[in-house]
């Protein structure tokens, strides 16, 4: 048995009733008559597995899960086109890498030991961080992403500032690594195992030696990454790991959150990883409806049905996720508010980037703003 | 990296080169592209052409420094090459800053077609500086697989 058949025996893919309902709600093949979930499975179970793995197709998927969540056999689409790429990866394919694969070598030259980074410059006097204590807060790439994009006017490293400020205002003071790595959400997604793997070997016994009992995160990605791929490919954390949505929303029960008055109307942007691949789709949205006189216009397309950000893995960014971005926004802005709230930076970097292209229609147009910044900005 | 810096008496650094083909690379054919020893060049037609990753990469597989050279303010054969090259110049130093790689590894250096005395100083002085900071240490060793599915 090869390795992708086992993928498809592990990701139940011979369960497939070749009904066509993946390719029917698969953003990507809306756009791009030539992909086709559908195809793609029933060539791994009839066709030759040499075509299957170079196929450029391959590599056009968001791995969203939309269409995992459509499937009546459970087949589980996304995860085994993140095998095949593995397998791929071998043979030396890859996705075509957004913005040169710069974002691929900072990743792979994190995965060396030595590495001193500078990249706690954040961390100002206002915000009281812990040499050690029960709660760590992993940041994931916000410094990177502050100084890579300078033309989309991110701020990212707000998001991180921002759960410091909300852990501190709840009374803690998390520990942050100086030594962090990338998690390795993308390269593990995009068929780099090897150097995935050397990130979460670095990270995980990081994170051990901090002692920590909980880990915070902001970032749905890491948050995925952390808390169901390393487990399977590098060993359990020991620690519970928690999105900063949960956390808050176990915290608004106590009461201990309060917050000043808001006139603002907002909509909510589901990012993949926390919502279909995490299941958090009512804690984001309790929040943000606790506080005073914010609204919560939903779009049409919400938490299952949540339309991915267009991307993924900084690879095959095209004119077809420029159209899902559009359509993305339009959608937003049809929902008559004023900002875009997402729990993901990419989903900004994303759609910041849509919106910065000139020939793209204003009418895209509309503020976008972090969950964990909104919240921090609205405490008392 | 300390066990590294101990052999630098013998090291000649790697370096790439990225050269702008309306300046220094008329230079580089006036001394008939006799480079210093393991200096390696890419003409490009204009040095707006490089972007961060082109950095990032060279760095990635192992060079020791990356070596820009473009022309002065106000000469880009384009008219805006410089200053897109200033720019990807200056993301790629701050994402490397935050890496905590040696800054001293990329430099940029403007010289006008008749600058051949200040681009074979400004080399002379960049492989010096290489030799004080050392090999780099960031390459990546891709022979040793380290998963078993
Ligand atoms: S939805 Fe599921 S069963 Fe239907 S074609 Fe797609 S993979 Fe096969
Ligand atoms: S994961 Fe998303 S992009 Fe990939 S095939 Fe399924 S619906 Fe399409």
């Amino acid at each position: 048995m090869d390795a992708i058949d086992k993928a498809i025996k592990r990701t139940k893919v011979y369960y497939c009733l070749d009904c066509g309902k993946c390719t029917s709600i698969c953003p990507i093949a809306l756009r791009n008559p030539d992909y086709s979930p559908r195809r793609i499975v029933s060539s791994a179970i009839h066709g030759s597995h040499e075509y299957l793995l170079k196929d450029n197709l391959l590599w056009e998927c968001l791995t969203c899960k939309m269409c995992d969540e459509r499937c009546p056999s459970d087949v589980y689409y996304s995860e085994f086109i993140r095998d095949v790429r593995i397998e791929a990866g071998k043979i030396g394919q890859e996705g075509e890498c957004s913005h040169g694969g710069a974002i691929q070598s900072l990743m792979r030259i994190m995965t060396q030991p030595d590495l001193k980074q500078n990249r706690l410059a954040w961390i100002s006097e206002d915000l009281k961080v812990a040499k050690e204590g029960e709660y760590l807060y992993f940041v994931g790439c916000l410094p990177y992403f502050d100084a890579f994009f300078t033309d989309l006017n991110l701020n990212t490293i707000s998001i991180a500032k921002s759960a410091v400020k909300i852990l501190n205002y709840l009374g803690i003071e998390p520990v942050i690594m100086e030594n962090e790595r990338c998690c390795g959400h993308d390269l593990l997604w995009t068929g780099d195992i090897e150097n995935f793997i050397r990130l979460a070997r670095f990270n995980l016994s990081e994170i051990k030696k901090t002692g920590c009992k909980k880990l915070i995160v902001s970032c749905p990605e890491c948050y995925t990454t952390l808390k169901i791929d390393y487990p399977k490919y590098v060993g359990d954390l020991g620690m519970d790991i928690i999105h900063i949505s949960e956390f808050l929303a176990e915290n608004l029960t106590d009461d201990k959150l309060k917050f000043k008055k808001s006139k603002k109307k907002v909509t909510y942007q589901d990012p993949c990883r926390l919502g279909r691949y995490s299941g958090i789709y009512e804690q984001p949205r309790d929040i943000i409806k606790a506080i005073d006189g914010l609204k919560l216009n939903e779009m049409e397309k919400n938490r299952k049905n949540a339309v991915c950000c267009g991307t993924s893995a900084w690879i095959n960014c095209n004119s077809v996720s420029k159209q899902i971005q559009i359509d993305r926004l339009i959608e937003a802005k049809s929902t008559g508010a004023d900002f875009l709230i997402t729990a993901c930076p990419k989903c900004q970097i994303h759609f910041k980037c849509a919106m910065n292209d000139r020939n793209v229609s204003k009418d895209t147009k509309i503020k976008i703003m972090d969950f964990t910044a909104l919240v921090a900005n609205s405490l008392e | 990296m300390t066990k590294m810096h101990n052999k630098k008496s013998k090291f000649t650094p790697t370096i790439i080169s990225f050269v702008c083909n309306w300046s220094a690379y008329n230079i580089l054919r006036k001394i008939e592209f006799r480079l210093p020893a393991n200096m390696h060049y890419v003409r490009v037609m204009c040095l707006g052409r490089i972007n961060p990753s082109f950095i990032f990469k060279a760095f990635e597989l192992g060079v020791d420094g990356v070596l820009l050279l473009g022309c002065p303010p106000g000469e880009c054969h384009y008219n805006f090459g410089n200053r897109i090259a200033e720019e990807h110049f200056n993301i790629a130093n701050n994402v490397m800053h935050l890496l905590g790689v040696e800054k001293e590894r990329l430099s940029l250096i403007q010289v006008s077609n008749k600058d051949y005395l200040i681009l074979v100083r400004s080399m002379k002085k960049f492989i010096n500086v290489l030799k004080r900071v050392g090999p780099n240490p960031f390459k990546i060793d891709t022979s040793e697989k380290v998963w078993t599915p």
